[in-house]
């Protein structure tokens, strides 16, 4: 079946599917006695069965890592120090943002400034003019 | 584990989870001292011991940072763990990176390709009395842990939830954010490529 011979029969299918559902822990009992009773006659599929027996028990007796006992507490430590990190960073952003804001302030008062003098050089250009044509037309 | 259980545990979680959005930040040691070995489990199987514990703290400050994005209606232990095996996967893609080597391609020649020590997979003891019983299971053994180590990232988290962590298929699925089919057929494919690799050993 799956390694080697290149016709499977309809057993040989059905078989190779109840090894697969083996793998996942749920073949009933109807299917792995047919399956018992197919390895018996099929000597390829006796040989996936027992690999896909060796797989599964072999995953499932790996020991599970635990974490180790200070690792809540570092865990702890380094989520202040990122928290510390950013509000550094906030901070930071703070004083450009303050800073910015200080040109931004600064211009504004110097654009106020140069306008409010071109208004001055208007209104005294424009007196100074109604002023030189009064004279004119007085003399 | 039975229902009411994994009811308690999500209230449980969810009680936790709130109290930390609240400001409680021992709420969410209580989360991390509880799924804690889970967490490095998963990180030491896939990426192995050394750098297991970078990923696996990693894992928890990303969940800490996006607890606001969390939905209560999603296990808690679901959510977590698809930040760790994406905190694990990202790390495998740096190592990756670095060599010029496609994690797909880090298969299953036996050579600890991924730079991880045969160590972190110890083999299981010996349970027969059979000296040469004994030999074919340990060879066995250290051919399926060199195998799963060659695996592509995905068939390898499959194997470590379902047959390490318990998992079914279904919570695999929410984990990994794939249907539940793909997850099983991942599984499938894993199992078939762990059974090739113990040809000419059995």
């Amino acid at each position: 079946m799956r390694y080697g011979r290149e016709e499977k029969t309809g057993e040989c299918i059905r078989a190779e599917n109840a090894i697969e559902d083996l793998g996942d822990g749920r073949v009933g009992r109807v299917r792995w006695m047919f399956l018992r009773r197919h390895v018996k006659d099929c000597p390829e599929c006796g040989t996936y069965l027992e690999r896909m027996s060796a797989v599964v028990e072999t995953l499932s007796q790996m020991e599970r890592v635990s974490a180790p006992d200070d690792f809540a507490a570092l865990v702890m430590a380094r989520l202040v120090q990122s928290l510390l990190g950013s509000e550094r960073i906030e901070a930071r952003e703070g004083e450009r943002g303050s800073r910015n804001l200080v040109w931004v302030a600064a211009a504004g008062a110097g654009v106020a400034i140069a306008v409010a003098l071109a208004i001055v050089r208007w209104v005294l250009g424009r007196e100074h003019a109604e002023e030189i044509a009064a004279v004119a037309s007085s003399a | 584990m039975p229902n009411s259980r994994l009811s308690r545990d999500a209230r449980e979680d969810a009680r936790l989870v709130r109290e930390c959005l609240g400001g409680d930040d021992g709420a969410f040691e209580a989360l991390v001292l509880k799924y804690q070995d889970q967490v490095f489990n998963v990180a030491c199987r896939m990426v192995g011991d050394s750098e297991a514990m970078d990923v696996a703290q990693e894992a928890f400050i990303k969940a800490y940072q996006g607890l606001e994005t969390y939905k209560p209606g999603m296990p808690f232990r679901a959510w977590l763990l698809r930040i760790g095996t994406n905190a694990a996967i990202d790390s495998l893609r740096r190592r990756s990176r670095g060599r010029d080597v496609p994690s797909e391609m880090m298969v299953s020649a036996g050579n600890g390709a991924d730079g991880t020590t045969a160590a972190a997979f110890d083999p299981p003891g010996p349970d027969t009395d059979n000296p040469e019983a004994v030999s074919v299971s340990n060879e066995t053994a250290r051919v399926v842990h060199h195998a799963l180590k060659g695996l592509p990232d995905n068939y390898r988290v499959v194997m470590v939830l379902h047959h390490m962590e318990g998992l079914s298929y279904s919570e695999i699925a929410r984990v990994m954010g794939v249907p539940r089919n793909t997850a099983k057929t991942w599984g499938h494919r894993a199992r078939g490529l762990l059974c090739e690799a113990l040809e000419g050993v059995m």
